[in-house]
């Protein structure tokens, strides 16, 4: 399959419009169809490197459109649709870009029964994966973009879909998203190239997501062993500092941010279960992105 | 996005790929993501991957849309576990009350083990009980935790002297939802029942505490609520199979015979012959050449028939998107409007129409 980067974006652009575009990530897929220029422009330097196809099956049908009732004429809004219905409310036109990111996250989560999907970043070295869940503005991203950019593999950046045996995570290779000052702080790091246009005044605050390197996503479809997870939290000033996190207590934080959790049954508890016995749970705090790497290369470290 | 006649031609592969798998031969990854969506958006996902693993061919299916099969018997699974729990809970809080408890559809067919009933999905749990029995089922049930989803003084009256039913009930904890019915039928619709019979004729299971309806009753409920119900029929196709599967089970003239008296007794002739004539026409269900002729002959004639009839076949085809053109709105429109000319005299309707226009809902 070729990738998206080598498909022209004014050809990009009239496939998005026509027929659609199916975009592979990890084993997944979807087929885009959108009107929307500027977002067909978006996803072909986002998912640059990813494979195309432009008929067969696709896993998830979405488009992203104007609404037809009488919103289309209040404001220019747009609509996320799968399979031809929206369960969203539409945005502001600017905001198409994180719209079809956080409809694919939806899709995602929704669909897959086969694996636990937890709200989690996962990044791997050495052929030892961290897992990294968060509430919004713990700082995650951040530090997950930095790690990216200093040789980590990207997994996943939002979900995290752990087998049911807890023995490895699937990649997704997805873009990862940045808020507020962190858009800045990376892109001091990155330079501006990797870098979606900046969305301001979303339920997030300001948004710009962040290509995933090349060989993340040729990689993608090598699952990688779990052997920690950190829960971070940045605090502006604060001083480095590392806790050991209880099974227990892990267990708990991590079901609240697991998805699929109650559809699993069993199923999920017991790969949580096995989870958290398996892999050392950590607390992390910092006060700067340095800090809170040299955390967790300590953590994988000694894993 | 397929072209019309692939379109075209996996419109019949729904249908035969629920009923007989192994027709399906093999398809192409176009079809599949057709069939896939399809199966999807007509509430038949879960049949056609637990007929596929039955018939021992869901491993050869391509991964794309096996990945979509396996997913939905997981969600089978879960349904079947939920719905367990789910029934054992409203044993709880009914068995003291020494009340027949009959469940209606998807519930029944799962307890009933019939044997489409395996990939069936389905929403809410829905029970009947005599009327005369109802305020002390719904203090009962309010008693273990479900509570009225509907606070509004005006719903509350809609439902309880208009409808066949309690405005629905939703555990407080769980968030699940119950209906809990008295007939099948409105008791100001047009069509009239005998909801008396229906109870008294309802069979006990081997070591169950709900009882389900005699299976011609199961029938004649299943056809009124698709043909005489809303007019809403998003789950449509499903409920036809859902005929299918129970008019196969027949075993003969006798089982036909039964199942004409009973109609004509309880007064749903009109959705059986309607049910009959769909059968035939959409699925292909094998009904005897003079139930069939006599069916034929009690469809609605004219213009109002031939409208009826393009409403109701576009409504019961599968759609692999839910982005409707303007004849599915347009049949959809003509459905729910027929719907509820059935459901409500007029005066009443214009009543019920006029409050939900323009009194805004609290």
């Amino acid at each position: 399959m070729v990738e998206v980067g080598a498909i022209p974006a004014r050809d990009f652009r009239a496939l998005v419009a026509g027929a659609g575009a199916i975009i592979h990530f990890g084993r997944f897929s979807f087929r885009l169809s959108s009107p929307v220029e500027h977002l067909a422009d978006e996803v072909h330097r986002m998912y640059r490197h990813h494979p195309v196809s432009l008929e067969g099956f696709a896993d998830f049908h979405v488009e992203v459109r104007p609404p037809r009732n009488l919103r289309r004429w209040f404001g220019r809004q747009l609509e996320f649709h799968v399979d031809g219905s929206s369960s969203f409310f539409p945005l502001p036109h600017a905001q198409a870009f994180p719209l079809l990111e956080w409809g694919l996250n939806w899709c995602v989560h929704d669909a897959v029964k086969d694996c636990l999907i937890l709200h989690a970043a996962v990044v791997e070295k050495d052929g030892k994966a961290l897992l990294i869940p968060a509430p919004p503005g713990s700082g995650k991203s951040t530090l997950v973009a930095g790690l990216v950019h200093h040789g980590w593999r990207l997994l996943s950046d939002e979900l995290a879909p752990l087998a049911l045996d807890a023995l490895s995570i699937e990649g997704l290779a997805r873009p990862i998203s940045l808020k507020n000052d962190s858009i800045d702080l990376v892109k001091r790091l990155t330079g501006e190239d990797a870098f979606s246009g900046t969305v301001r005044d979303t339920v997030k605050g300001s948004v710009a997501l962040m290509r995933p390197p090349r060989e993340s996503v040729l990689a993608v479809r090598r699952p990688a062993a779990p052997v920690a997870v950190i829960f971070p939290k940045f605090t502006r000033g604060a001083r480095p500092v590392h806790r050991g996190v209880g099974q227990g207590a892990a267990f708990a934080l991590l079901m609240e941010s697991a998805f699929n959790f109650s559809a699993l049954r069993r199923q999920g508890f017991e790969a949580l279960a096995d989870l958290v016995e398996r892999c050392g749970c950590h607390e992390i705090g910092y006060g700067s992105l340095d800090e809170g790497m040299r955390l967790v290369e300590d953590i994988h470290a000694a894993a | 996005m397929p072209l019309p006649d692939a379109r075209g031609s996996a419109r019949g592969l729904l249908v035969s790929g629920v009923l007989d798998p192994v027709s399906l031969g093999t398809l192409s990854p176009g079809q599949w993501d057709v069939l896939i969506r399809q199966a999807r958006l007509s509430r038949l996902l879960g049949r056609l991957a637990v007929g596929l693993e039955a018939c021992g061919l869901l491993a050869s299916v391509p991964i794309g849309p096996r990945q979509h099969l396996e997913w939905a018997i997981a969600r089978v699974n879960t349904q079947a576990e939920e719905l367990g729990w789910e029934l054992s809970c409203i044993e709880e809080a009914l068995s003291g009350l020494d009340v027949p408890v009959i469940l209606l559809k998807g519930a029944a067919y799962h307890v009933a083990g019939l044997a489409f009933a395996g990939g069936r999905l389905f929403g809410d749990i829905d029970i009947m009980v005599a009327p005369e029995a109802l305020p002390r089922v719904e203090a009962a049930l309010m008693l273990k935790g479900w509570v009225n989803s509907h606070h509004d003084d005006y719903d509350q009256r809609y439902y309880r002297e208009w409808m066949h039913e309690l405005p629905p009930m939703q555990h407080i904890r769980r968030g699940t939802t119950l209906d809990v019915h008295h007939s099948i039928l409105p008791p100001t619709a047009r069509l009239k029942t005998r909801p008396d019979l229906l109870m008294d004729a309802a069979m006990t299971l081997d070591g169950c505490f709900f009882r389900v309806l005699a299976p011609e009753d199961r029938v004649l409920h299943s056809a009124t609520h698709l043909f005489f119900s809303e007019g809403e029929m998003a789950g449509g196709l499903r409920d036809l199979l859902d005929l299918d599967g129970m008019i196969r089970g027949f075993s003969g003239d006798e089982d036909w015979r039964r199942l004409l008296l009973r109609a004509a007794e309880i007064g749903l002739e009109r959705p059986l012959f309607m049910a009959l004539h769909y059968l035939d026409r959409l699925v292909g269900t094998p009904v005897p050449g003079d139930v069939l002729d006599l069916a034929r002959r009690r469809y609605p004639v004219g213009f109002g028939g031939a409208v009826l009839d393009w409403g109701l076949r576009m409504s019961l085809s599968p759609s692999d998107t839910l982005d409707r053109g303007v004849p599915r709105r347009l049949s959809e429109w003509l459905l729910i409007i027929r719907g509820h000319w059935q459901k409500m005299p007029p005066h009443l309707l214009v009543m019920h129409l006029g409050r939900k226009a323009f009194v805004r809902q609290s």
